[in-house]
């Protein structure tokens, strides 16, 4: 990838998180997304949010519900809008749009993840009176790593879906039906995920593998640019 | 030659699933002039913008623009042109300054020229004064006027503006057209602009090709093509048209051409010739004659064909 790719990159993703933090209501909901999963959650939960992997492994994929609209936004809201064609018609290439988007999604749902993952941690603090969780880095290191699988996963497989979707609302409900399977897998093999932290490591290859062959997917689908178009 | 040309088509065909958008098209656009393809919906416009400009690969035949293959290199031709498509396609929860800025950035220009070719523009349209405000709070025909600013940013080789005063209200079509002429003469740029517009494509067109059902059917001057003394046409709408009195229409001296058309009658006339001895002597040998039209030229015909057309 040369110079120029990586600015067109940075363009697309620029206007991405432009226009998704230009309306009121979507800072409003990322505002929200905090204040639950960061305050509301870790204080209902108490220290047990803070110290059980299994958790914090289930923790990964909810606030990442956040990101649905956006994603879900990328590919069918442009084409309702009319923009997709303009955004084609221009000279960044079909591989800079679609590899933009999906950076700006993985980005934007890692970051929320993020901050409430942090806050989380800050609220469980103050209510025990010691920074004892801010340590153990291992685990905290491996959660941060898993957050950006999870929100690759999310963003890439977000991004695929939008540009399959005919209309915004069907990509929306497309992303909420994996998201949700998502979830399930993960209560269901929270026990065994949390049990060593090599087998949470192996999982998280295994999603990185996952997230790697929905981007190789993505950029097959998108030299085909009848998809894009529709 | 060809490399002289802005734009050159070779028997530009395209198919979608058996039917024919583009029938072997041929065109020759020479550099800095305003080239427009006048037909009505459906005639194949909008699929000869994505074909000129490699969004969609041709069934057959060839086009060079700007001196590079639509098929192969695309990219190249998109890089060096600006377009202008029916919708404005613009982000509307931005503003009016954010999206010209946006698109800078995608022509990598650079952050000094971004900002003095937006006032220059936004000036010229006369949106400087809204810049600050979304592209929501605008009216659909100022949207229209940031759309062709957008175009003329990265100040293109060849505009491709696709229908772009379609569903505007007449007087803003007409003040966007004023605008747009003045300032393609000011950047000496080549257009090819695409319209169902007849008017349109005499006021802004220095060359003109007629479309019909993705063919080429007259190309020229459109002082030529559209007051063209020599053909006139009759259009008749009735019932009752028997084959004794096309016959008899087809021997008179001023009749050209007769073309019966289920419950109309098309009637090419001789220069000068007059429809009321005709329009009597069909009403005399029996037809039921409800409406005589009066094509002045050869492309509203096609129109008019193409909104019968029309389901």
């Amino acid at each position: 990838m040369n110079t120029g790719m990586w600015g067109d990159l940075w363009t697309v993703v620029r206007k991405e998180w432009l226009e998704w933090f230009a309306t009121r209501s979507a800072r409003v909901e990322i505002v929200g997304a905090i204040l639950i999963f960061g305050v509301l959650a870790p204080l209902t939960a108490g220290l047990f949010w803070a110290e059980s992997l299994r958790v914090q492994w289930l923790w990964i994929w909810l606030p990442l519900f956040v990101s649905i609209g956006p994603i879900a936004d990328t590919f069918a809201g442009e084409r309702e809008r009319d923009t997709l064609d303009v955004l084609r018609a221009s000279r960044l290439s079909e591989r800079a749009i679609v590899l933009g988007k999906v950076v700006a999604a993985a980005a934007y749902g890692w970051g929320i993840l993020l901050i409430c993952l942090l806050v989380g941690r800050l609220t469980v603090s103050i209510l025990s009176g010691s920074l004892a969780h801010f340590q153990g880095l291992p685990e905290l290191g491996l959660l941060v790593a898993l957050g950006l699988l999870a929100a690759g996963f999310t963003a890439t497989a977000g991004v695929l879906i939008s540009l399959c979707a005919p209309t915004v609302r069907q990509a929306q409900q497309g992303m909420t039906i994996v998201m949700l399977i998502m979830s399930l897998l993960t209560i269901l093999l929270s026990e065994r995920l949390a049990a060593t932290l090599p087998v949470a490591f192996g999982a998280g290859m295994l999603l990185a593998i996952v997230d790697l062959g929905l981007l190789g997917v993505l950029l097959v689908v998108c030299r085909r640019s009848a998809w894009l178009a529709h | 030659m060809a490399t002289m040309l802005a734009i050159h088509t070779e028997a530009l065909t395209r198919d979608f699933n058996g039917t024919c958008a583009v029938d072997g098209l041929n065109l020759a656009v020479a550099p800095g002039i305003v080239y427009g393809l006048l037909g009505p919906a459906g005639s194949g416009k909008s699929t000869i913008v994505r074909l000129l400009l490699g969004l969609l690969e041709p069934t057959s035949g060839s086009a060079q623009v700007l001196g590079f293959d639509a098929r192969t290199n695309g990219h190249a031709i998109r890089a060096r042109s600006g377009v202008v498509l029916q919708s404005p396609g613009l982000y509307t929860r931005l503003s009016v300054e954010e999206n010209l800025n946006l698109f800078g950035r995608i022509w990598r220009l650079p952050a000094s020229e971004r900002a003095t070719r937006t006032r220059e523009l936004l000036t010229h349209f006369c949106l400087w004064e809204r810049r600050k405000e979304a592209v929501s709070q605008l009216s659909r025909g100022l949207q229209q006027r940031l759309a062709i600013a957008r175009s003329f940013l990265a100040r293109p080789a060849l505009l491709l503006l696709d229908q772009p005063t379609a569903s505007l209200d007449p007087t803003t079509a007409e003040l966007l057209r004023l605008d747009l002429a003045a300032l393609v003469a000011e950047e000496g740029v080549t257009v090819l602009l695409t319209t169902e517009n007849p008017s349109e494509a005499e006021q802004m067109c220095d060359r003109l090709a007629a479309l019909r059902a993705g063919r080429v059917v007259a190309e020229g001057l459109p002082g030529d093509l559209l007051h063209a003394g020599a053909k006139m046409r009759l259009e008749i709408v009735g019932r009752g048209f028997t084959v004794d009195m096309v016959a008899l229409v087809a021997r008179r001296r001023e009749v050209s051409a007769v073309h019966p058309m289920g419950e109309r009658l098309w009637i090419d006339l001789e220069a000068g010739a007059c429809a009321a001895p005709l329009v009597n002597l069909l009403v005399e040998s029996g037809a039921e004659v409800e409406e005589v039209l009066h094509h002045q030229s050869v492309l509203e015909t096609i129109c008019a064909e193409a909104q019968q057309a029309a389901p």
